[in-house]
């Protein structure tokens, strides 16, 4: 009713505004109607209906005033409602979604296993009880000790200061890089070690009399490039360890010296180095107490070296002024007595003399032992001094220890003993030049060797002025060594650079070997030696490099023992042979003498 | 070995028998504050049931859960074997009164 006619509610309200006054005209004109007649009925009637439409509608207008009215018709009147909304949508922008997963490491865990039984249980109870007890026990015993020790403990730390500072064991640091030191060495050389150790030419069964040697390590130092080798020297007790001496025979410029000891398992360096301040002309590890070296210097003096404690400064060293030679000291050797208390020094030196030196707690104190006088041919002059001859070798008897040779300038071979000090037991003109080295046989010690400058090695045996054996090898002789395993082996070193090994019982004649062992066309040989225990040799040079070779097995040979039976040692078999060898050598009266006289020019 | 002293030596006829019952850790995987915490609570869990092993480490086990994390593990009794995996750091093994053992562990 209200929304369906608006047409007809809008002219029934605008009828009611103006009905309104109709009404009250009507209600006016209805008495006055009424009066009149019915001539004014019809337009009253026409009022009427509709003033009764009116009436009748006048409450439905006035009650729903909310009648929504559309605007088109409406004037511009604006119509204000709460309802009146609008709606308006917009999406906005979602974030992207990313999955991100990740998995953590579980709990670290690990199996545990135990078995619980009423013993175990009371036995660890015990165990711990008695635990208890012990550290009671310890404290107690730690509270006295305090009370009392206190003063002891402090007289030892002032003990431990005071005492002679000891070269440090290596540190761990030290200790781990020598190691690594020697073992790359070893990896670099080693094919010199297998062939060290392995190598047999297979070549000398088919030579009979000849023999090679191998060339192994080379050991220098960088410091004594300029030196020549003079002394080596074996450690008996390490057999891979020797001493080298370095100075110099050159006379015109004095240099300072050096003395350095190598091992075999490191070729490239020497394990310790020991400078001096004069050149040093002889060196000697002693036997048993391998540590200990004593040098013979070229002014005369003698130092001895620990070197477990130090290699800068001598243990002792003689008194620059008095209580030295006089000139170069070419020799020294420890004495083989061993005696705990003292130790002593022989030396000789070209000033003629011997001397002895003992070593004390701290000093050495010098003994004259016996002076080289010419006996023949004294000068006569109004002093009438005796002619001293100049030393130059000195070795000692293997098993006598009071005995000892020494070989002068002079070419002549004395025999002499600690007991005397002015005789010669013996006395022999051996050589025309200096006797450069006297060697006695290991396994019989009547026989000796000697080599001169005056290219001859000689073979001696005690009591026959003339030699057994003599050898002239082509050039100046410089060293001579017998083996160590055999008693008819021996080695010459000269100055064109070659070894000759002889084998007396295979080739009296002639050496199994003459090989050039340097590199260098200039290069002389200086001196050689033995290994004790294998089958090498070293040989110094002069330019400053010890060479080792190892001997090929012609020159190794060994007697066998004899094929029944008899159980016989090594050494009795070799003195078996040599003895062999000297009798066919010797005739009873008149000595033999054998003269090598060809030389191999190679 | 041992945390707490509290040494109980009843000597029985001329001190023959010592009974201990302080405890003894055997095995102790822990941290030291953990560690001690756990002694005390396992040491109060056997002392309250003393008579019952499974209320005692029923105690123990919920507690640990509550302090330490979930899904510990425990096991009182006198005579037992054992192989377990335990999580690093989480285990603890100790005798107790003489004649009792525990042991606790985690592993989730």
């Amino acid at each position: 009713m209200q929304c369906s006619d608006p047409i007809e509610i809008k002219s029934a309200l605008a009828q009611i505004g103006t009905t309104g006054s109709e009404e009250k005209v009507e209600e006016e004109e209805e008495p006055e109607v009424d009066g009149e007649g019915g001539a004014e009925e019809a337009p009253a009637e026409k009022h009427d209906e509709p003033l009764a439409e009116v009436i009748e509608k006048p409450p439905e207008p006035v009650a729903p005033v909310a009648v929504p009215v559309a605007i088109s018709s409406n004037p511009p009147k604006k119509l204000t409602n709460q309802f009146n909304f609008c709606e308006r949508g917009s999406l906005t922008l979602n974030n992207p979604s990313r999955e991100v997963s990740t998995q953590t490491n579980p709990p670290s865990r690990i199996t545990f296993s135990a078995s619980i039984t009423q013993w175990a249980i009371y036995d660890a109870y015990m165990e711990d009880h008695e635990q208890q007890e012990m550290k009671e026990k310890e404290k107690k015993e730690k509270e006295k000790e305090k009370a009392t020790l206190a003063p002891q403990k402090k007289e030892q730390e002032a003990k431990k200061q005071e005492g002679v500072q000891e070269k440090s064991k290596f540190t761990s640091p030290e200790k781990a890089a020598k190691i690594l030191e020697r073992m790359s060495n070893q990896n670099t050389y080693d094919e010199i070690i297998q062939d060290f150790k392995y190598w047999e030419d297979p070549s000398d069964e088919f030579k009979e009399e000849e023999g090679t040697l191998l060339p192994l390590w080379k050991f220098s130092c960088d410091k004594a490039q300029n030196y020549s080798v003079t002394s080596i020297c074996w450690n008996e007790n390490c057999p891979d360890i020797f001493v080298a001496g370095y100075g110099s025979f050159d006379f015109k410029r004095r240099k300072a010296g050096l003395m350095c000891v190598y091992t075999m398992k490191n070729p490239s360096y020497p394990e310790h180095l020991v400078a001096v301040k004069s050149e040093v002309l002889a060196v000697d590890i002693h036997m048993t107490c391998t540590s200990l070296i004593v040098l013979g210097l070229s002014d005369g003096n003698i130092a001895v070296f620990d070197l477990t404690k130090s290699c800068e400064t001598p243990l002792h060293t003689s008194n620059s002024v008095n209580n030295k030679h006089s000139a170069a000291v070419w020799q020294v050797r420890w004495s083989k007595e061993l005696s705990q208390t003292e130790m002593t020094i022989y030396s000789i030196s070209a000033d003629g003399q011997v001397l002895s030196w003992t070593l004390m707690q701290n000093e050495m104190i010098k003994m004259k032992l016996i002076s080289l006088t010419f006996s023949t041919g004294m000068i006569h002059s109004d002093d009438s001094c005796p002619l001293t001859g100049c030393g130059t070798a000195l070795t000692f008897h293997p098993t006598e220890n009071n005995i000892f040779l020494v070989g002068t300038e002079e070419g002549r071979i004395y025999k002499c003993s600690t007991a005397y000090t002015s005789i010669f037991l013996s006395e022999s003109e051996a050589h025309y030049m200096p006797v450069q080295q006297v060697d006695f046989n290991r396994f019989n010690p009547a026989v000796y060797a000697s080599c001169s400058g005056d290219w001859r090695v000689k073979i001696w045996e005690d009591n026959r002025k003339e030699p057994l054996f003599e050898f002239d090898l082509g050039s100046p002789v410089e060293d001579v060594a017998w083996a160590p395993y055999s008693s008819t082996v021996l080695a010459a070193a000269t100055a064109d650079g070659r070894v000759h090994v002889f084998d007396l019982n295979v080739n009296k004649y002639r050496p199994l070997c003459q090989q050039v062992v340097t590199q260098k066309k200039k290069c002389k040989l200086t001196k050689v030696s033995f290994n004790p225990k294998h089958s090498m040799l070293i040989v110094g040079d002069s330019f400053g490099g010890v060479s080792s070779v190892k001997m090929s097995p012609n020159l190794r040979k060994k007697q066998k023992p004899p094929k029944k039976g008899m159980i016989v040692d090594h050494e009795t078999l070799e003195k078996l042979k040599l003895d062999k060898l000297l009798s066919l050598v010797r005739e009873p009266n008149k000595p033999l003498m054998v003269l090598e006289t060809e030389s191999n020019a190679n | 070995m041992v945390d707490t002293v509290e040494a109980k030596k009843e000597d029985v006829e001329t001190g023959k028998k010592i009974i201990h019952s302080h405890p003894l850790v055997r095995h102790c995987d822990m941290p030291d504050e953990m560690r001690n915490e756990t002694i005390e609570l396992c040491v109060t869990a056997c002392e309250k049931h003393s008579s019952n092993n499974e209320s005692a480490a029923k105690l123990i086990k919920e507690s640990m859960d509550v302090k330490f994390g979930p899904s510990w593990h425990a096991v009182v009794g006198e005579g037992f074997g054992l192989e377990i995996t335990h999580e690093c750091r989480n285990l603890l093994y100790m005798f107790f009164a003489g004649n009792m053992a525990v042991c606790v562990w985690k592993c989730s």
